[in-house]
């Protein structure tokens, strides 16, 4: 949880994030297995282009000028409920990119994980 | 969230598509059986995939309703297709009849190896994710080292 988060929120931001990394796999798991399956529709989590809204309306942070204008939607909010979509039949090469973009995501965020660690780690022993 | 369920799921696509390329195997190697224990010539067989519910236990439906709506395959069926045998010409055949038709199985080689290359690659796609999902649970237990 970002709140009461005893050190920052990027931990629990990145953690969110691994999370829906190890959704997106089961989501291109079951796509190639149902490959040839008749009828079967592929599915998509839908999170992304929400989390870019988000980002850019954080990014250009929106000042309620009355009461009636609705909250941006936290980022946080969005990464903890995707939404599943579907998005025809099943492309061999779009699942197969997905899938290589998904695993260097994942990855990427464990190194930077790593290196927030490591960061906190040369903080809590004074940069000794 | 974890990486069982994904490796669960790419197993269900290895193990149908194996099926399916066994079954392609079988009726190109019984293309010209005349004999079957049926009593009629080798029947071409076609694999039925379906798609399942990935987890269907108890605490699965605890969870979030997301992971719910992934799907494994599943081989339901493997049926005889309906369609006619070939009839050939050969009178000194042992299983021709009074005219000196022999029935054949009505297989296209070129059909099953097309099916059989189609059933290669899906294996393989799943094999790919099968493999990086494992990569990627190895990968998530260097975390903090």
């Amino acid at each position: 949880m970002a709140q009461g988060h005893p050190i920052d929120r990027t931990v629990s931001l990145m953690q969110d994030r691994l999370n829906l990394n190890a959704l997106t796999q089961k989501v291109v798991a079951a796509n190639l297995a149902n490959i040839n399956t008749p009828r079967y529709v592929a599915k998509r989590l839908s999170f992304e282009d929400m989390l870019k809204e988000s980002l850019e309306e954080n990014a250009l942070s929106l000042v309620k000028t009355s009461a009636g204008h609705r909250d941006p939607t936290s980022v946080e909010e969005i990464m903890r409920e995707p939404e599943m979509v579907e998005v025809g039949p099943v492309d061999l090469d779009a699942e197969m990119v997905l899938l290589a973009h998904n695993s260097v995501e994942y990855q990427f965020i464990l190194t930077m994980l790593n290196k927030k660690f490591s960061l906190l780690r040369t903080a809590i022993e004074g940069g000794r | 969230m974890d990486f069982e369920t994904a490796m669960r799921i790419s197993a269900s696509g290895l193990r149908a598509h194996r099926a399916w390329i066994n079954t392609l195997s079988a009726n190109l190697a019984n293309i010209n059986t005349t004999r079957t224990p049926e009593g009629t010539p080798y029947l071409r067989r076609t694999l039925i995939f379906e798609s399942v519910p990935s987890d269907e236990s108890f605490e699965a439906a605890l969870r979030e309703a997301v992971e719910g709506e992934l799907d494994r395959v599943e081989v339901s069926a493997v049926v005889p297709d309906g369609r006619d045998f070939n009839l050939v010409y050969d009178p000194n055949h042992p299983d021709a009849d009074a005219d000196g038709m022999v029935r054949l199985p009505n297989i296209n080689p070129v059909e099953e190896m097309a099916n059989m290359l189609n059933a290669a690659r899906s294996y393989e796609a799943n094999l790919a994710a099968l493999n990086t999902a494992k990569t990627l649970a190895l990968r998530a237990l260097e975390l903090g080292r």
